[in-house]
């Protein structure tokens, strides 16, 4: 039985037309994937049946009836709800508060917080979350906000849950339990629709999926019919090779890098490790094992507690980003929109921020060497951008990184920590981004790679440290690493303990 | 880097942009229109040469303010900064002479800007803090300003370089006019084209993205204080040689004029964009209107709720146009 069935639905914006005529079928209590490039329309689409915008044309038809969704409340009546990428929780209220927001019970001067508490500890539990209600929402990790989101939509006695992008923040152990919980959602007879650029999630949850390029269903089919290939041609419209660039034997010089007995309290203890130039250093944890941490610290970005590290043999005294950009260091931050990029601002200005010595004199910019400079970066790094004047937020999120490691490039940096580079990114363009990295330490750069997608740094890194709550629990060499291995090493000592 | 050249391949926000360029300044013309038919007096060059004299002391201000705002701070330590020069170089000027005098001024109103960005670099301030620190210091200033005279408004001495900053002349332009168009072209070409100013603005767009490719974000913002500061100070000089005396509260709600001049010009107080041709559109404009109110024999209440509107309609038709630009983005 299906039902959602959205029939003909075209959207345009000013110069973009977004959806073209795209049919969507769900039946009930499936889990179904939503997958395709960035700018596909998938966001767009979503975006229409959980009612934040309305469509041009065609039109939803839910449970049988036909509906009419105007505005998110709509939709949440007729039972749809979404859950963003981006969690819309308010920290500083309590997991029941977030639940019941803006429908507690009792009356506006008189709620009745047991009920609410009670209440909410039932929807927690059918999502297997046993977190306290009361907790305040800043107080909990990530992937226990997650299962906050899905309680809050059960709250809605949503038929329908529409999840996008949950494992751009989640993985190994966090994702393991957001799958139990999602089929055992369907088991209640909820249905999922599950957007995702990781392929393997798709292969692991969903019955069906549906592809989308450039505002239209390519296919869809159920999950045991097609392979992975068959997947990624319909996602870039062609067939790609290979999702990973071949791993070529090389040699790695001598050590430019090292960190050691690093401690930053509560968050990372006595962690050691080296890199050398010309490698690739991948550092594999789950959220939470410190990770980000190390790299901001080894950039000068926060301070640490203790330990040493040390560049080119020497102690660094990277005080703040400024000194260890100048010593030859240089990150691709998490977040590429908050803290790599100026989006409002030309892809140029992004590109020669973190040199800006280099284009200029005495103090004055020099717009032709900037120019030079910049259409140069656009060139080497492929950056697809109608020129170096258009504003980065115009940009997909693969030329958006693109950008960023540009950036780094023209501050000649010789260590480059990447952290969660391909988050978000389609698959098309996370392939240009590890011919990037390839490119990088071809040249005898050091790269350190973090990432949530254990296949990529597998892939990409010619040695993996492996991280778990803030302490190294072993080394892997690229060739010999698997996820299994990752897991294994990371929970290792956690059972003896 | 003015708005128009940051978007030369998206037309749509070129046109925009335009729009919003040309919004004050289309509303500057409107208003000199007005003015003229409303006083045939108006367009005397006596007249506007009154205009420009008056409004320099707003209009140094508010350049330097231009360069904190794009930052992505607040500096309402303007208001004491200006009170407390106009009555220090006074003061000062008895026992050190006149030119000792200016130069200590000029001297304490970097020096305030020093303090203002060691207070929020020590601190990590954000916007918010900016402004209650910065008014936390004007205060300080102002009571500094008060004490030093008992409060009084006192009497300047007369002398050739004293009587310049408000009487003088260079090429027959007024001292005042001559002093706000230096600064302008000046500040003009540090924003544009210098990588201070390029920083100014990297700092105000994206405080962390500028912070993580390596600008020294809280120096940048501390040396806008600093030049704001010293604006001031000249500005300062040019009221109290303007009105032979110096009154300890002269600067009472000058830092919201200030800023309101900023905006009005189309300076986004968000920070990250904003040039100074944009605050001297603003501070033209709110000149002219002081002007035709002054022409027209109104009063002082008359003329405040003018400047009130005026400033609730100009950030009101800005918001608007950025609500409508958010909510056209696909």
């Amino acid at each position: 039985m299906n039902i959602l069935e959205m029939r003909g639905i075209s959207k345009s914006f000013p110069g973009v037309q977004a959806l073209t005529n795209v049919d969507l079928t769900i039946r009930k209590g499936e889990v179904h994937g939503l997958v395709g490039a960035n700018g596909a329309g998938k966001s767009t689409l979503m975006k229409i049946l959980s009612g934040v915008i309305q469509a041009d044309s065609g039109e939803i038809h839910f449970k049988g009836q036909r509906i009419r969704l105007h505005s998110p409340l709509d939709a949440q009546r007729a039972g749809i709800s979404i859950i963003h990428q981006e969690l819309s929780l308010v920290p500083t209220l309590s997991v029941g508060e977030n639940i019941f927001l803006g429908r507690l019970h009792g009356k506006s001067y008189s709620l009745r917080w047991k009920d609410v508490y009670k209440q909410s500890r039932e929807l927690l539990k059918r999502v297997g979350s046993h977190v306290d209600p009361r907790t305040l929402v800043r107080d909990l990790s990530v992937a226990q906000m997650q299962l906050v989101e899905v309680a809050k939509a059960l709250s809605f006695n949503a038929d329908l849950i529409i999840m996008d992008e949950p494992s751009a923040v989640l993985s190994g152990a966090d994702l393991a339990h957001l799958f139990n919980t999602i089929k055992s959602l369907t088991q209640q007879g909820i249905t999922i629709i599950y957007i995702s650029h990781r392929l393997d999630e798709i292969f692991q949850i969903c019955n069906r999926l549906t592809i989308m390029r450039d505002g239209r269903v390519v296919d869809s089919k159920d999950v045991k019919d097609v392979d992975r290939d068959f997947i990624i041609r319909g996602i870039v419209g062609r067939d790609l090779k290979d999702e990973y660039p071949p791993r070529k034997p090389k040699t790695v010089g001598e050590e430019i890098l090292s960190v050691q007995s690093l401690t930053i309290r509560g968050k990372v203890h006595d962690v050691s490790f080296h890199v050398r130039r010309g490698e690739i250093l991948g550092l594999a944890g789950l959220v939470g094992s410190g990770r980000t941490e190390i790299a901001r610290c080894i950039f000068g970005a926060d301070r640490y507690d203790g330990g040493e590290i040390r560049f080119k043999g020497r102690p660094a005294q990277f005080t703040n980003p400024r000194k260890a950009i100048t010593s030859g260091v240089a990150l691709v931050p998490e977040d590429r929109k908050s803290q790599g990029l100026i989006t409002k601002f030309p892809v140029r200005l992004n590109l020669t921020m973190a040199a800006l010595r280099k284009i200029s004199r005495n103090g004055f910019l020099r717009p032709r060497v900037e120019r030079e400079a910049a259409d140069s970066l656009v060139k080497t790094l492929s950056i697809k951008t109608p020129s170096v004047e258009q504003i980065a937020l115009n940009l997909s999120g693969g030329n958006q990184q693109k950008v960023v490691v540009g950036k780094c490039l023209f501050s000649d940096a010789e260590v480059i920590v990447l952290d969660e580079p391909t988050r978000g990114v389609d698959v098309g363009a996370k392939r240009e981004i590890y011919d990037v990295i390839h490119e990088l330490a071809g040249q005898g750069k050091s790269v350190i790679l973090i990432s949530s997608d254990w296949d990529e740094l597998i892939a990409l890194s010619d040695r993996l440290v492996v991280l778990h709550e803030g302490r190294v629990k072993g080394e892997l060499n690229g060739s010999e690493a698997t996820p299994d291995r990752i897991l294994e090493l990371a929970l290792a000592h956690e059972r003896g303990e | 880097m003015s708005t128009l050249e940051l978007n030369k391949e998206a037309p749509q926000r070129r046109y925009r942009n335009l729009l919003s360029d040309l919004g004050p300044l289309l509303g500057l013309c409107v208003l000199t229109v007005v003015a003229s038919i409303i006083s045939p007096s108006f367009l005397t060059k006596q007249n506007i040469t009154n205009v420009l004299n008056q409004v320099a002391v707003l209009g140094l201000g508010a350049l330097g303010m231009t360069l904190v705002v794009i930052s992505g701070y607040f500096d309402l330590s303007v208001a004491g900064m200006l009170s407390l020069a106009n009555v220090g170089v006074v003061i000062l000027q008895t026992r050190f002479g006149t030119l000792l005098a200016i130069v200590i001024m000029l001297l304490i109103g970097v020096l305030v800007g020093l303090v203002n960005g060691t207070i929020l670099r020590v601190v990590r301030g954000d916007f918010g803090a900016s402004i209650m620190i910065t008014f936390g210091v004007g205060t300080i200033l102002s009571s500094v300003a008060l004490m030093s005279t008992n409060g009084f408004s006192i009497h300047a001495q007369e002398d050739a370089l004293f009587s310049w900053f408000g009487y003088g002349r260079v090429l027959g332009i007024s001292a005042p006019v001559v002093l706000l168009f230096v600064g302008a072209v000046v500040l003009h070409i540090v924003l544009r084209h210098t990588v201070f100013g390029r920083a100014i603005y990297l700092t105000g767009a994206n405080f962390e993205a500028a912070r993580l490719s390596g600008i020294p974000v809280y120096t940048i913002r501390m040396i806008t204080f600093m030049i704001s500061g010293f604006m001031v100070a000249v500005g300062a000089l040019i009221e109290s040689s303007q009105t032979v005396s110096a009154s300890p509260v002269v600067g009472v709600g000058y830092e919201l004029n200030v800023l309101a001049a900023v905006a009005i010009g189309g300076t986004s107080l968000m920070g990250g964009e904003g040039n100074i041709i944009r605050t001297i559109i603003g501070v033209l404009l709110m000149g002219v209107l002081d002007n035709i109110i002054i022409l027209m024999g109104l009063t002082t209440s008359v003329q405040m709720m003018a400047e009130g509107v005026v400033i609730v309609a100009a950030i009101f038709l800005d918001r608007l146009k950025s609500a409508r630009q958010l909510l056209g983005r696909p």
